[in-house]
């Protein structure tokens, strides 16, 4: 089965999603249904429920009530690892690379190919970021002495080093300049363009509308709107609690 | 004689030199930008002088004292409030803890808690929720109320609008306004926003592979194109 003629069947969604941490409302009623092959963005004010859709999504928080669905599987009460199993890659807002060891041993650990499917498209995919975000030429360095933007290249490779279907980036590009930014969604792009999903949580809307498919917007745990980047950012609402007008 | 002076600063880490000689003066009441490509140094600096990285030669002076040989809590009793580059709060201590770290380091009168909330309102109802369990952008807002509890002379920050949502970022650029006009706090600040340098710094200087290599007035500032190109160099 070719990656094209399942390109719109739905890979990972929700259904009436509820998250609640004492009286802090961080999901509500999410619906959230992602296309094979989708580069979905997710943005929202801080404190709207992002990161922590995307823990729900990777099962290292539980849902109060709703269901998740990861390729037309239940997964609810799955472990992370048995969804990372499924084809799910996080790389978390914080990040998690370790810092006492090397680009190499960091990537080497990652290494894991817990995918046996479509091992060659997703080699390919590791191989691509590798020398994109020049990882091999740099592998001796250590990633507590890397810059941002580095640092975040490696997290991202580190993800793809696992073979995953549904990649969620919980902002990739925080700490990069304008320049790094833009190659950034560049490669990113060009991995969406092998198949790959790709759901990413970011403030910098100059990114977002580089490389979104549609835009999703959280609010308040909600799912407040939904569109294109167009669509998104004119829209009056979107300004008020989002975007601002500067 | 300016409230901060960076002389010809060496320092790094083990396997690399990174500074190579950062000299710059900061006078009372400024506003001042370091902007640049990652890497340069920028956050090697900031760290250098509060005191996590060692200076390996060069002085840097604060309000007439040597810095070189203090510990980082001597440094910010001086009246240094630091705000890191990827917040670094208390993740285990209550928010309302994490508040009175920052006032334990307090030197003119502290700020009183009231003030930090009307900027961060939220802080408010979240007294008791551990700092780790606040979303990035809550954190970040956290770590920058941390340091103006202590009523710094100087607040350094390094990339503060990191993980901000864009409404808020024009905030926070407005109430850096505020306090330097109505709280004589002087501002040191690194960022790759251009939008925030624009708005916020009123002298710049651009940094690139651990030295000082431009100065830039406000005329400059707020010229976005020249800005960009600065950035990228
Ligand atoms: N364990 C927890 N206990 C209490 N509150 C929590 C916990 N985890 C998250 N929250 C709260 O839930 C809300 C949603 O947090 P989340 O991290 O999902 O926000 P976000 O949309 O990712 O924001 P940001 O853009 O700032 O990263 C926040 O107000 C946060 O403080
Ligand atoms: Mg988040």
């Amino acid at each position: 089965m070719s990656m094209l003629t399942d390109s719109n069947q739905i890979i990972i969604s929700t259904h009436n999603l509820n998250k609640k941490f004492g009286g802090i409302v961080a999901a509500k009623d999410v619906n959230l249904s992602v296309n094979t092959g989708e580069f979905r963005c997710l943005i929202g004010p801080n404190g709207a429920g992002k990161s922590t859709l995307f823990s729900l999504l990777c099962g290292i928080e539980r849902a109060d009530s709703g269901e998740i669905r990861i390729l037309n599987k239940e997964v609810t009460k799955l472990k992370p690892f048995q969804r990372i199993k499924l084809g799910l890659g996080l790389k978390f807002q914080t990040n998690r690379a370790f810092q006492s060891l090397s680009i190499k041993d960091n990537l080497s650990i990652s290494n894991n190919k817990i995918q046996v499917m479509d091992n060659e498209i997703a080699e390919e995919r590791y191989q691509l970021a590798l020398s994109e975000f020049k990882l091999k030429s740099e592998g001796a360095k250590l990633a507590r002495e890397l810059p941002h933007n580095m640092l975040q290249w490696l997290e991202i490779t580190m993800i793809l080093a696992s073979f995953p279907k549904i990649v969620l980036l919980d902002e990739p590009t925080a700490g990069m300049s304008v320049e790094e930014t833009l190659f950034t969604g560049s490669v990113l792009k060009r991995l969406n363009a092998t198949g790959l999903t790709i759901i990413v949580v970011e403030h910098d809307m100059q990114f977002v509308k580089d490389v979104a498919n549609k835009i999703t917007v959280l609010h308040e745990g909600e799912i407040f709107s939904e569109g294109t980047a167009e669509e998104v950012s004119n829209s009056e609402e979107v300004k008020n609690i989002y975007l601002g007008r500067d | 004689m300016s409230l901060f002076d960076s002389q010809n600063v060496f320092s790094g880490y083990k396997t690399s030199n990174v500074l190579q000689g950062v000299s710059l003066q900061i006078n009372s009441g400024e506003m001042v930008a370091i902007i640049g490509r990652n890497g340069v140094g920028k956050t090697t600096f900031i760290k250098t002088i509060i005191g996590l990285i060692e200076i390996r030669s060069g002085e840097i002076f604060f309000d007439e004292n040597r810095l070189n040989n203090l510990e980082s809590f001597e440094r910010a009793k001086l009246g240094i409030g630091y705000v890191p580059q990827g917040r670094d709060i208390f993740p285990q201590l209550s928010v309302k803890d994490n508040l009175r770290m920052g006032g334990f380091l307090k030197t003119k009168p502290s700020l009183d808690f009231d003030l930090v909330f009307n900027y961060f309102p939220f802080l408010k109802d979240r007294l008791q929720q551990r700092g780790g369990t606040l979303s990035g952008g809550e954190q970040e807002m956290l770590s920058i109320a941390r340091a103006l509890i202590s009523n710094p002379k100087l607040l350094i920050l390094d990339e503060p609008s990191e993980g901000i949502q864009p409404n808020i970022v024009q905030e926070i650029s407005e109430f850096l306004l505020d306090l330097n006009a109505n709280h004589n706090i002087t501002v040191l600040f690194v960022e790759q926003n251009i939008y925030f340098v624009k708005k916020v710094a009123n002298r710049g200087y651009v940094m690139n592979k651990g030295v000082i290599t431009n100065e830039l007035n406000k005329e400059q500032l707020s010229n976005e194109d020249y800005l960009a190109s600065q950035i990228t160099i």
